[in-house]
């Protein structure tokens, strides 16, 4: 987004110096400001996301715990069932 | 010819002018695709995937109050408090992330997306196995130890079962694998088959082969990476396994959970001190085992405490933490005879009654005991009196007796300053019991105040203090 906006911002340097007299050029301008609001807002979004997730995440790292536990405990508790020959299969 | 020549040239100028003109048109074109695309991105994001992601922060809140008390569970069965925290990455970290791109350029995952899932299973990884066992053959050796309490295996003990040690040497190292966590399984359990099949011509004691492991690991844990061979995967996982088996405290090094652009997320785990939480002894087999073993090789014991896991750490493990007993030694006198124990023993069983103040017990004592000296010597009190020993302990209580006790007797009650030293903890210890048994609603027996204890309980009390 960020090398987006720095390629439309070069755009528009160009063409306003090119394009001094163009009829488009207020458009385009108004496009470009249009787009790059439109990616602030976007940035924000995702910021929002961002920091949402990451939450998320942090308290998500305690369930991982949990469920790696969990598995680690299964797999030793079926080594066990396998070194003992006590593993019967499920009913 | 002139206009000739300019018509043309108007022409080209025109369409000139029309091919600008075009490209501004495709230029505004493009702007407004930029911008429509741009705008609708940002409606889907707001409208829809953020209260999806605050559903999802919401379920996962919800799992999490469900699956807390199976981490508290964990928690208290291996004695440890675990907590995430979040370590921004700095120059101490650097090395860490070298040796992972290493790791990743060589598992030929050049691809940087795939490098971090696999260093976040490696993490993941890792925090199991410091959480549980350490290694999962470890665990599996507590587990057998502890359903077959009968045979030599301890629970300490890092290596796996000899066969199955034996069948994981020979699997490669590099073999093609589904999932990197099978991978990193694979691994840790080839590794700790190598330790193992190193020792197992020795000796196929697994508390040996543990102490080798640990006493190596630490070794190991020093040694640059540079020494590895060249061959070899010189792995982070290695490393934490090292710290997490030596039980040693990582300098900074817990295992990763996450590694998310400048930031390292990792597991904290501390081993509780001083934890009460824990159900009596002897209720889990595991700390049995661990205790047991102790006094079966003294030297080694002392080297597991040093050596020994965090996890393994448990207050129970330790004899410190013995349970207080009711009926200490210092309630039992040594000289007592079972008659006199089994009047003892009628009474209340409780210690804070049948012996209500020390100077019961030492007068019960003194007074056997120069029944001894008497039955040893001349003249028998008792026989002197015309009373047996029945009537000398029921008498014992009544002053009458201590009246007319000839001056030699008398003599002996008063206690030598050694023995009256000893007097006043037996009897704050029983005053404790008496207060907790009275605490407890036990109704203390009042045949046994007598004029006489009660009266000579603060001499003794002054003498001492």
């Amino acid at each position: 987004m960020l090398t987006l906006r720095t390629t439309t911002a070069r755009v528009t340097c160009s063409q306003s110096r090119s394009n001094m007299e163009s009829p488009h050029e207020q458009q385009q301008n108004q496009l470009l400001s249009r787009i790059i609001t439109n990616v602030e807002k976007l940035n924000e979004a995702i910021a929002i996301m961002n920091s949402t997730l990451q939450d998320i995440n942090f308290q998500n790292m305690n369930i991982e715990l949990v469920a790696q536990m969990f598995k680690n405990y299964q797999s030793n508790v079926l080594f066990h069932l396998e070194a003992t020959d006590n593993l019967k299969d499920p009913a | 010819m002139s206009r000739n020549t300019t018509v043309p040239a108007s022409a080209r100028s025109l369409s000139l002018t029309e091919e600008l003109e075009k490209l501004e048109q495709q230029i505004t074109l493009t702007l407004q695709e930029i911008d429509s695309n741009f705008s609708k991105t940002h409606r889907i994001v707001t409208s829809s995937i953020l209260p999806l992601v605050e559903q999802y922060g919401e379920h996962s809140k919800a799992v999490w109050e469900s699956s807390k008390f199976w981490k508290q569970f964990f928690e208290a069965s291996a004695n440890v408090s675990l907590s995430n925290y979040e370590q921004i990455v700095n120059e101490e970290d650097t090395a860490h992330e070298t040796t992972n791109d290493d790791l990743t350029s060589h598992d030929d995952t050049a691809d940087g997306e795939q490098r971090t899932p696999q260093r976040h299973n490696q993490a993941e990884d890792n925090t199991v196995t410091q959480l549980l066992e350490g290694d999962s053959s470890d665990f599996q050796d507590h587990q057998d130890g502890s359903f077959s309490p009968n045979d030599g295996e301890t629970l300490t003990g890092s290596t796996p079962r000899p066969p199955k040690t034996k069948s994981m040497n020979i699997i490669p190292q590099f073999a093609g694998l589904d999932s990197p966590y099978d991978l990193l399984r694979q691994e840790m359990k080839t590794e700790s088959g190598q330790a193992s099949g190193a020792n197992d011509d020795s000796e196929d004691d697994t508390e040996l082969l543990f102490q080798q492991h640990t006493a190596r690991l630490p070794n190991m844990d020093l040694t640059p990476r540079t020494s590895l061979v060249p061959g070899e995967r010189p792995n982070l996982q290695n490393q934490d396994s090292q710290i997490l088996f030596s039980g040693m405290k990582p300098k900074s090094q817990d295992p990763i959970m996450h590694r998310i652009l400048d930031k390292n997320y990792r597991l904290l785990a501390t081993p509780m001190k001083g934890y009460t939480g824990l159900p009596p002894p002897g209720v889990s087999p595991i700390r049995w085992h661990v205790t047991s073993n102790k006094p079966a090789s003294p030297d080694k014991g002392k080297e597991k405490e040093t050596t020994r896991p965090i996890w393994a750490d448990s207050p129970t493990s330790s004899p410190e933490i013995a349970m207080p007993k009711l009926r200490s030694a210092a309630f039992m006198s040594p000289v007592r005879v079972p008659k006199y124990k089994s009047q003892l023993t009628t009474g209340p069983r409780t210690p804070g009654v049948s012996v209500q103040t020390p100077a019961t017990g030492r007068k019960t004592r003194d007074v056997y005991s120069t029944r001894q000296e008497s039955q040893k010597g001349e003249t028998p009190l008792a026989e002197k009196y015309g009373q047996t020993d029945d009537i000398t302990w029921s008498d014992d209580e009544d002053e009458d007796i201590y009246g007319g006790m000839s001056p030699p007797k008398t003599i002996n009650f008063a206690v030598p300053p050694s023995k009256l030293l000893q007097t006043p903890a037996r009897e704050a210890s029983k005053r404790i019991v008496e207060d907790l048994l009275l605490t407890a609603g036990d109704v203390p027996d009042e045949g046994e105040y007598s004029p006489t204890m009660v009266k000579m309980n603060p001499d003794i009390l002054d003498d001492t203090f």
